[in-house]
């Protein structure tokens, strides 16, 4: 996953907002990433 | 699943990134219950996720190391405890048997190898342990109290009181479908060890520069060199920089 160096990400942090509230667009990316942990670690037991 | 999140260097975005993930999941219907995500602050030195999670604490409790204590009548400058010692926290001068606490790792070598039962341990309180919620995410971190060292012991606790054991899988293991998100301190030493420890996985938050590259190297060798854990990677503030990183990882086949 990738996060771009974008104003609104750094100005929320910069008020306490999680990325995900200011962008929710994010959350399905988010769910996505946790989706490919799994996999990843299911990889890496088999190995 | 346990997730750390980590990276070899401060500010790259790990608390963004974890805080991210986790509401993220607390969103998703499947996380209700017993499932529900949980997530702990373990960088106790300066912990920051409650800034965003904004939880409700509802419980805390002090916490501490056993360090030892030498009886004067019982001790006969024997030596014995400063040999096994290998912090030097213990010193015999003289007649005097000599303890410093700041030094001391609570490895207990002085007390058991005491050839006449003249230490005893008492509690060196360092720090507070905390949990509680932020909406459906279950919440913990710990702070240590001003002027105490060591880190490492108070995450140690921090996940021995949250983290559930559950016997069918195995101690501090959870089923695999809860997630539990672990926002670890920055840089490679023994907190961040004490944080992946035991894990599943450890995700790497970096930014594409040279410096960052280089502090990303040491903490994947510590994750996956010295633990064996498969680790991800995730980029924050894509666009600046070069493209070390993203060579890095694919030469290294850690996926993005």
């Amino acid at each position: 996953m990738r996060i771009p160096l974008e104003r609104r990400i750094t100005e929320a942090c910069s008020e306490g907002m999680p990325l995900v509230e200011a962008l929710p667009a994010y959350r399905e990316r988010f769910v996505e990433l946790w989706r490919g942990l799994e996999a990843l670690r299911q990889t890496g037991e088999r190995e | 699943m346990i997730v750390a999140v980590a990276s070899g260097k401060g500010g790259t975005g790990k608390t963004t990134v974890a805080v991210s993930l986790v509401l993220s999941l607390a969103a998703e219907q499947e996380f209700i219950g017993p499932a529900r995500p949980l997530f702990l602050d373990c960088d106790v030195e300066e912990p920051n996720a409650a800034l965003f999670l904004r939880p409700v604490i509802e419980e805390r409790k002090e916490a501490g190391r056993l360090v030892p204590e030498v009886d004067p009548v019982k001790c006969t400058y024997c030596r014995r405890c400063a040999e096994v010692c290998q912090y030097h926290a213990s010193a015999v001068v003289v007649q005097e048997a000599l303890v410093f606490p700041q030094l001391c790792h609570a490895c207990r070598s002085c007390t058991l190898t005491c050839p006449t039962g003249a230490i005893h341990e008492v509690l060196d309180v360092m720090r507070t342990i905390e949990r509680g919620r932020a909406g459906p995410i279950e919440y913990a971190q710990g702070t240590m109290n001003v002027g105490k060292a060591m880190a490492a012991p108070i995450i140690r606790q921090l996940k021995q009181w949250v983290i559930p054991s559950d016997a069918s899988i195995g101690l501090g293991k959870v089923p695999g479908d809860r997630p539990v998100l672990l926002d670890a301190p920055p840089g490679t030493a023994c907190p961040v060890v004490e944080t992946m420890r035991g894990d599943d996985l450890c995700l790497l938050a970096t930014e594409p520069t040279h410096s960052r590259l280089h502090d990303l190297r040491l903490a994947e060798e510590v994750a996956r060199g010295e633990l064996g854990l498969p680790v991800g990677m995730v980029i924050n503030r894509d666009g600046v920089g070069d493209r070390g990183v993203d060579i890095y990882c694919a030469a290294e086949g850690i996926p993005f």
